[in-house]
């Protein structure tokens, strides 16, 4: 390792205390996400940082763990601020301490939910080229899998393990550390506002998954508005609902452990009804796609004063219906009320809505709630579809500019000189994403989503480019034809994807497992149907509109018994 | 003669074995076979459900025996299993 030595004479101690008097905005003006925490860790040190079932950690004892993560990296020479580090769970002790110790050593965290299938997650390491990966006690069965399709040597991080799996001896290229090899970093690289922070993969209309990489100087702006708009401060107990692989985990994450407060993982089974472990841990903070509460409403938990603590309630992923709105207005009768919008391109959220607190004006709202407008430095605009700005009143592209948007699609610049584009008309010659999104201005709430313009879903907050789906099934299925569909339930939101095959000779069981090894569990068919006559329109291509109209007939029976 | 409109509610067997054949027929609609489970396996660790398929299954226990769910009487941190499913199903008011 002699040649990989590095130079720690410059290098910041993991537990420098920050100087002086300083405040949470202080703490937010940090260079990057790792350089936040340690603020706060310095700060709130004996403070609760991480609650995780009935383990909860100090921010000093986070960042412990975190140090003996970010050590080996260093060690290892992975910390000039151009690696990647995958984290292989999902939402355990040891992914939060993987995360934090990747950036400690300026690393970009790549998150692998341990819910997907391992040829997907195996795809994704490769496309990420990822050179180190943490895996926790759970994912030691799928990391042999992802080890056997790694490109490359990678280093494996095992806190959790006294020691190697027996698959070491056999894939002998990788190198094993242990919990007792792992050693906390003594000096910590000072991580640059250019550094990647995180490397996310959405659906892709391709068919593959396609990678967004956020630098800490997209991430920051965000968690610096937002840490002024919300102001939360140590007192606060925050909910962690979202997977890693979700961006709005980094918001669960980053502003509340930038603000000194507590994060609070939800469990699995209490998200159904979180009313008892939201009064137990006396939450102060919510933050949840719609679908969720559209759950809790199903299930009759969702009732008049059940969260009584929180003071701030966000919204995100996907449409907020109005229904759902009012309901949780009833259940958190303390809580500010916010809808926010953004796609993980344009780093978390981009623009927010505020509910207003008069029962009367809440009425009053339009059945789906307005997106409401760019936060601070951040800029949107309606295009038509000559790329032209809207006229008013006109809907159009929703498109996005300023700090928050990312440079573009991983190792794609064939995506990203489609997404990411610059206006003739814009005197500032900014860089523009855009969204897919239709949108309108309204002068009273400012923006309203009206849908989308290709066949991007969202199943519970869960981007699916359909054309990914339909890829699968197609080789799924093999069969002449194949398509999918996602009806609405009547909230407006999706209630999942129903396929439709063509002839084939394969069974409905062996297209559904087929689709289960390559596709998220939200993206898998609920139901197959089999269609003889195919439906074309005109133009001899699948009418999608005539399927639609199949699953209103049928969406009562059971299709497949 | 009888009274019709007496309904005859289900004991914690019956509504054990109604929560356990709704999810099978859930399952079904999805292509799948209910694996062999026991009354106090966690479903989602299984991953048997969802919110959408545990909402199904509650819909569809409530229309076959009239009973109300109740999600109050359900510790769902401890684990969302068969039998605490069955035992969240009210007899109607």
């Amino acid at each position: 390792m002699d040649q990989l030595a590095v130079d720690r004479s410059s290098r910041l101690s993991p537990a420098d205390p920050p100087r002086g008097e300083l405040t949470v905005a202080d703490g937010f003006a940090a260079a990057s996400l790792a350089e936040l925490f340690l603020f706060s860790a310095a700060r709130h040190a004996q403070r609760p940082a991480l609650c995780v079932d009935d383990v909860s950690l100090s921010y000093a004892e986070l960042r412990d763990r975190a140090s003996r993560i970010a050590g080996p990296l260093i060690d290892a020479g992975l910390d000039d601020g151009t690696r990647r580090c995958a984290i292989l769970g999902n939402r355990g002790l040891t992914d939060f301490a993987g995360i934090l110790g990747a950036l400690l050593a300026r690393n970009t965290y790549v998150p692998l939910n341990l819910r997907h299938p391992v040829q997907r997650l195996a795809r994704i390491a490769a496309e990420a080229d990822i050179d180190s990966l943490v895996v926790g006690s759970a994912g030691l069965d799928a990391a042999r899998s992802l080890l056997q399709a790694a490109p490359r040597p990678l280093l494996v991080l095992l806190p959790e393990a006294d020691q190697p799996p027996d698959y070491a001896t056999e894939l002998r290229q990788h190198r094993y550390l242990c919990r007792g090899a792992l050693q906390p970093a003594e000096g910590l690289p000072e991580g640059k506002t250019d550094d990647g922070a995180y490397l996310l993969f959405t659906s892709g209309s391709t068919g593959e998954p396609k990678g967004v990489l956020v630098r800490n100087r997209n991430a920051l702006p965000y968690l610096r508005h937002v840490a002024e708009r919300y102001r939360i401060g140590p007192d606060d107990r925050c909910t962690q609902l979202f997977d890693l692989t979700f961006d709005l985990s980094v918001h669960d994450m980053f502003l509340c452990w930038g603000a000194g407060a507590a994060l609070f993982r939800v469990p699995d089974s209490a998200r159904f009804a979180p009313r008892n472990f939201a009064q137990r841990h006396q939450l102060t903070t919510w933050f949840s796609v719609p679908s969720a509460a559209a759950t809790m409403l199903g299930l009759r938990a969702l009732r008049p004063g059940d969260f009584p603590s929180l003071r701030l309630s966000l919204f995100c992923g996907e449409a907020l219906p109005k229904r759902i709105a009012l309901a949780w207005a009833d259940a958190a009768p303390n809580s500010v009320i916010e809808n926010i919008y953004g796609p993980t391109e344009a780093t978390i959220a981009i623009t927010g809505f505020r509910l207003p607190a008069d029962r009367a004006a809440l009425a009053d709202l339009p059945e789906v709630l307005p997106i409401g407008a760019a936060f601070p430095g951040q800029h949107t605009a309606l295009v038509d579809p000559h790329d032209q700005p809207a006229a008013d009143g006109s809907e159009g592209e929703l498109c996005l500019a300023g700090s928050q948007v990312t440079d573009g699609y991983w190792r794609r610049p064939d995506l990203t000189s489609q997404r990411f584009v610059r206006f003739p008309w814009d005197s500032a010659q900014r860089l523009w994403y855009r969204t897919g999104d239709r949108a309108r201005i309204d002068p009273r709430h400012g923006l309203s989503f009206l849908g989308r313009l290709d066949r991007q879903a969202k199943i519970a907050g869960h981007r699916i480019e359909l054309q990914e789906v339909e890829a699968v099934l197609h080789r799924a299925a093999n069969a002449n034809a194949a398509a999918i569909a996602w009806p609405l339930g009547p909230d407006g939101l999706a209630r999942g994807i129903v396929a439709f095959v063509g002839q084939t000779e394969r069974s409905v069981e062996a297209i559904l497992d087929a689709c289960r090894t390559a596709l998220p569990p939200y993206a898998v068919p609920s139901a197959i149907h089999r269609v003889e006559d195919w439906p074309l329109n005109s133009s001899g291509k699948t009418d999608h509109r005539q399927l639609r109209q199949i699953v209103e007939t049928i969406a009562c029976q059971t299709p497949t018994s | 003669m009888p009274d019709t409109n007496v309904m005859i509610l289900p004991d914690e067997a019956q509504r054990l074995s109604l929560v356990t054949e709704a999810l099978g027929r859930r399952l079904r609609q999805e292509g799948r076979t209910l694996p062999r489970i026991g009354p106090n396996d966690d479903l989602i660790e299984k991953g048997l459900v969802d919110s959408q398929a545990l909402l199904d299954v509650i819909l569809d226990v409530e229309q076959q025996s009239g009973c109300l769910f109740n999600a109050d009487s359900i510790d769902f941190e401890s684990g969302m299993t068969l039998r605490h499913l069955a035992a969240a199903f009210a007899d109607p008011e």
